[in-house]
């Protein structure tokens, strides 16, 4: 489907996204995970001409969805940046200043090394480790979330494993999708950008997966 | 091979008395040899293209070529149909030119030894007899302008070819086999010959193959070893040694002892399956017999029965002298970006300069202005960017010359010079610290600990990977693993698929005249032809067979397994517009079936059209994967074109932000910049080399000129076995993605998501 899918957690409705993001309804917030922002930037400082125009778009591609659902709140868990600063997070900045209204909180992530400063010239509320709003919990890894286990957390949404799901046909056919994958206690995110590789996962019986082919949503768990 | 040369010109040069040194330069040489080499240039020095465009690579670079005199290059015949071919023309071009050297933009004259007077420098060229000799020299000459002169050895040698057969015939395998049945039969062989070459044609194979002519013959054990492309280079050396003093009795070998200086006690050659080409064969077997007047002999054993046909074939032939081309390839955009770069980090260049000896060589003379613009475009700009806000730095302009001035780039660049992109390997240890040799990556991570697996002859339990490194112990275990190496799989080449057709023409008319490796498949011919029917030359013979499977449609065109693969696709393809039919197909070097669950609605009046080569292109199009093929060919290109970052040696961890795989790139470029050269290149190759489209087209228009025979066998034939047993079976992929996409779906009885937002509220 080319329109976005709901998801009902906790009596909390989850808006899926064929753009590789989540709106939660009763917050008003849109939620996204690894935006990798000056990615491409970082590789062409290097010599390697990846096209600028998928940073571009991705950009683009948030701004659409930001509208889309009149969002007040953006919730990044993490890797919202690639690597160090570079021109492409000067764009950013400029554009930042067109949604000065939004709020921005960002879970860091491993990715997130800019200097503090830096995000608070960008007006990004910082958090280190999570961020905890009516029960839900947003967090860049799986990994701290079962270091840091605490009962009253009714669900948590993570990023960092840029989640693809292979769908496997007769034959030696077999497809790859970034997907969303929803765990008993905790969803991944698929990578919001489009610059970026994927890891397969393997979902258990029942817990769902929507895979994300070009702008469509498909269940496939 | 380098030293062998070596070995072999200061022998030469020792004899005439002469103080000419000798001196090699390629990936093992020294970093205190290369320092010597650039303060006193050896007379001979011999050089591989990578490490001559490495030369290119360094600064004040023509002064290192102002005395020279001579370009010869050794086994032409290998480099002309690949990309290191196109380095050497490449390389040529500059070399001969560059006594012009470029300060400042401004040309100035370097004085050598020949002052400024301009200087001629000789091109050479080595070569094995191909089809093509005449274009294989004007490649070479294409940068000097000259016509040139070609000299040929005048030496006729005898090669005896002698089939190893089966005691009976109808019982030894048809398919599915790798000859070892047969194993028993090499032992005379070997212990006849001072020594012997066994060429297998895959890796994992010949693994097999050591093991199976140990378990017939023990005492062989020790005067045996293994020889491939994944065996530690030391062993590999040490084994070559051996040859040449003739401590070995028999080596296994792959492609990896096809090329280099003979080894002399070789008596005899064993070819094991097919050669897939007659210059391969006459080159394997001229491996053997190298006194001045010895016979080279050369045994074929089959893997199955129907490949003793390959043996007449290759007779009859050798006896034309109908050897393969080497294609040139054309316009590889991604070594062309290789060169630019690699001389922009040493002197710097002026493109009019380059673009002129660029359009000189022969792999580049069809290369537009615009063409080269857009490549300039793309090392300096990065391609269409956002302006102001963009950070890409590669090569820069001064006064004129393009120059890469990050050290950091440069570097990188150099580790990345070459054409020959592998597969990620690791090397195999013991825990003990012995090393054994190299092996895929994506063979190894297919393993558990306690995996017994086979390289170098040896069972192997896996351990751990630690540091890009697979421990491994000795395992007592019977049973092991083989690893199956990627490549390694050529299709049979176009001559030797004329002579198969002409080898049956022979069989149908009449057997008794025949070889004797005909008269041996006499049961199997008359099998055949009581079922069916022996194809003549002029015919195509088409068989529909219905069993429990389905409804099978195999057809014999004898062009090799790419061109059957093709034509399988493009086949269903047609088919499936005279009505809607799903296929899943299946290949070997001879013919390619199609198989339905309905009855397939080929005869007499349609057949014609379904092999017309009208429209090929666009059928091809429609009916073939051709992106997921792009996408595999894309990974070299983007590797040689430097799009991808493998990484410094023990830097891995500092440059894990420019870590992306090819197969991201490919994504990425195609939706973002599809008409980027390297995307473009990608999916040329894939139909010059992945589906021969020539060669395809050929074969149509000569179906069109000959009889289609259509027979309905009552059960499976002779002919349709093997590639019913042998070959891999890929579902016919021609919908579109999305609908691909949802049959796997209902395969994997998921629902459907139905819901939108309209519905929802």
């Amino acid at each position: 489907m080319k329109n976005p899918v709901p998801h009902i957690i906790a009596n909390n409705t989850f808006w899926i996204s064929p753009e590789r993001c989540l709106f939660w309804e009763e917050q008003n917030s849109l939620i996204v995970a690894d935006m990798h922002l000056g990615k491409t930037g970082h590789f062409r400082k290097s010599g390697i001409a990846v096209p600028q125009s998928v940073f571009k778009a991705d950009l683009q591609r948030l701004m659409a969805q930001l509208y889309l659902f009149k969002v007040e709140r953006l919730i990044i868990v993490g890797d919202f940046t690639h690597s160090t600063v570079n021109k492409e997070l000067e764009l950013f900045l400029k554009w930042r200043n067109d949604f000065s209204l939004l709020h921005i909180d960002l879970v860091k992530g491993n990715h997130d090394i800019l200097a503090d400063s830096w995000y608070h010239e960008a007006n990004i509320k910082l958090h280190e480790w999570e961020l905890l709003i009516d029960g839900f919990c947003f967090r860049h890894e799986d990994k701290r979330y079962k270091k840091n286990e605490s009962a009253d957390i009714k669900y948590t949404f993570t990023g960092h494993v840029h989640p693809s799901i292979t769908l496997k046909g007769k034959g030696r056919q077999s497809l790859k999708f970034p997907c969303f994958y929803f765990a008993k206690e905790h969803c991944i995110l698929p990578a919001f950008s489009r610059f970026t590789g994927t890891f397969k996962v393997q979902p258990e019986k029942g817990e769902p997966v929507f895979a994300i082919s070009g702008d469509e949503l498909m269940q496939v768990n | 091979m380098a030293k062998d040369i070596g070995r072999a010109m200061e022998e030469v040069i020792d004899e005439l008395g002469m103080q000419w040194k000798v001196a090699i330069r390629n990936g093992d040489t020294s970093t205190a040899d290369r320092t010597k080499q650039k303060a006193q240039m050896p007379e001979v020095l011999i050089i591989t293209p990578e490490s001559l465009h490495l030369l290119l690579a360094q600064k004040n670079y023509p002064s290192i070529f102002s005395s020279l005199k001579i370009i010869a290059v050794d086994e032409w015949h290998e480099l002309l149909g690949s990309k290191r071919g196109v380095q050497v023309e490449l390389a040529i071009s500059r070399v001969v030119n560059c006594e012009w050297s470029m300060v400042n933009g401004e040309k100035e004259v370097v004085s050598g030894e020949w002052g400024v007077e301009k200087r001629q420098v000789l091109v050479w060229g080595i070569s094995a007899t191909i089809g093509n000799l005449e274009e294989a020299k004007e490649v070479l000459l294409s940068s000097i302008k000259q016509k040139g002169i070609t000299i040929t050895a005048d030496i006729n040698k005898k090669i005896k070819v002698e089939s190893i057969f089966p005691d009976e015939i109808e019982k030894y395998p048809w398919a599915g086999h790798l000859g070892i049945k047969l194993a028993h039969k090499l032992i005379p062989i070997i212990q006849q010959s001072k020594t012997t070459l066994i060429f297998i044609n895959t890796r994992g194979m010949s693994e097999l193959w050591y093991q199976a002519l140990l378990n017939v013959c023990p005492e062989l054990a020790g005067s045996i070893a293994l020889h491939h492309g994944s065996i530690d280079r030391e062993l590999r050396t040490w084994i070559e040694d051996n040859l040449h003093t003739g401590n070995l009795k028999a080596v296994v070998c792959t492609a990896s002892l096809d090329l280099g200086v003979d080894f002399r006690p070789v008596e005899s050659v064993i070819q094991v399956g097919s050669p897939k080409g007659v210059a391969r064969f006459l080159q394997r077997a001229g491996r053997s017999g190298h006194s001045p007047d010895a016979v080279s002999k050369i045994y074929f054993l089959p893997t199955h029965s129907l490949e003793l046909m390959e043996a007449a074939a290759l007779k009859a032939a050798m006896q034309e002298k109908l050897i393969e081309s080497r294609h040139p390839m054309l316009l590889c955009y991604d070594v062309l970006l290789q060169y630019l770069n690699t001389l922009a980090i040493s002197d710097g260049f002026i493109p009019e300069v380059i673009y002129k000896e660029v359009k000189a060589t022969f792999c580049y003379k069809e290369l537009t202005k615009e063409e080269w613009n857009k490549l300039l475009f793309f090392i300096t700009k990065g391609g269409e960017a956002l302006g102001q806000y963009d950070d890409f730095k590669k090569v820069e302009i001064e006064d004129g010359v393009y120059k890469i001035l990050s050290r950091k780039v440069a570097m990188r660049h150099r580790l990345h010079i070459g054409t020959i992109v592998s597969d990620s390997m690791l090397k195999v240890k013991f825990i003990s610290g012995a090393y054994i040799g190299v092996i895929e990556e994506y063979f190894i991570s297919r393993l558990e600990p306690g995996d017994v697996f086979t390289l170098a002859g040896k069972n192997l339990e896996f351990v751990l990977i630690k540091d890009m490194t697979a421990l491994v112990k000795k395992s007592a275990a019977k049973k092991s693993k083989v690893p199956s190496w990627n490549g390694g799989r050529m299709p049979l080449s176009a001559n030797l698929g004329k002579k198969l057709r002409e080898t049956l023409n022979q069989a149908a008319v009449s057997v008794v005249s025949g070889s004797k490796e005909l008269k041996a498949l006499l049961p199997i011919f008359d099998l055949q032809k009581t079922l069916s029917q022996l194809p003549k030359e002029n015919e195509l013979l088409i068989e529909q067979i219905e069993t429990k499977d389905g409804f099978h449609l195999f057809v014999y065109p004898f062009e090799g397994r790419l061109v059957h693969e093709a034509m399988a696709a493009i086949l269903a393809y047609r088919i499936s517009r005279i009505t809607p039919i799903s296929f899943s197909f299946a290949m070997n070097d001879y013919g390619f079936e199609l198989l339905s669950d309905q009855p397939i609605p080929v005869d007499d009046r349609n057949v014609y059209e379904l092999f017309s080569p009208s429209d090929l292109l666009n059928d091809i199009q429609r009916s073939v994967n051709s992106t997921e093929m792009a996408k595999r060919k894309f990974r070299d290109v983007a590797v040689i074109g430097g799009l991808v970052f493998q990484g410094m040696p023990g830097e891995k961890k500092k440059a894990r932000h420019l870590q992306s795989s090819a197969s991201l790139l490919f994504n990425v470029f195609s939706e973002y910049d599809a008409n980027n050269l390297l995307l473009r290149q990608a999916y040329q190759e894939v139909l010059d080399q992945q589906m021969e489209e020539v060669r395809l087209r050929d074969m149509l228009e000569r179906i069109q000129q000959s009889t289609i025979v259509i027979t309905f066998p009552q059960q499976l034939t002779p002919f349709c076995f093997p590639i019913k047993v042998d070959s891999m079976r890929e579902d016919l992929s021609s919908e579109k993605l999305e609908d691909r996409v949802k049959k796997m779906q209902q395969q994997l009885q998921a629902e459907l998501f139905t819901l939108n937002l309209n519905t929802a509220e």
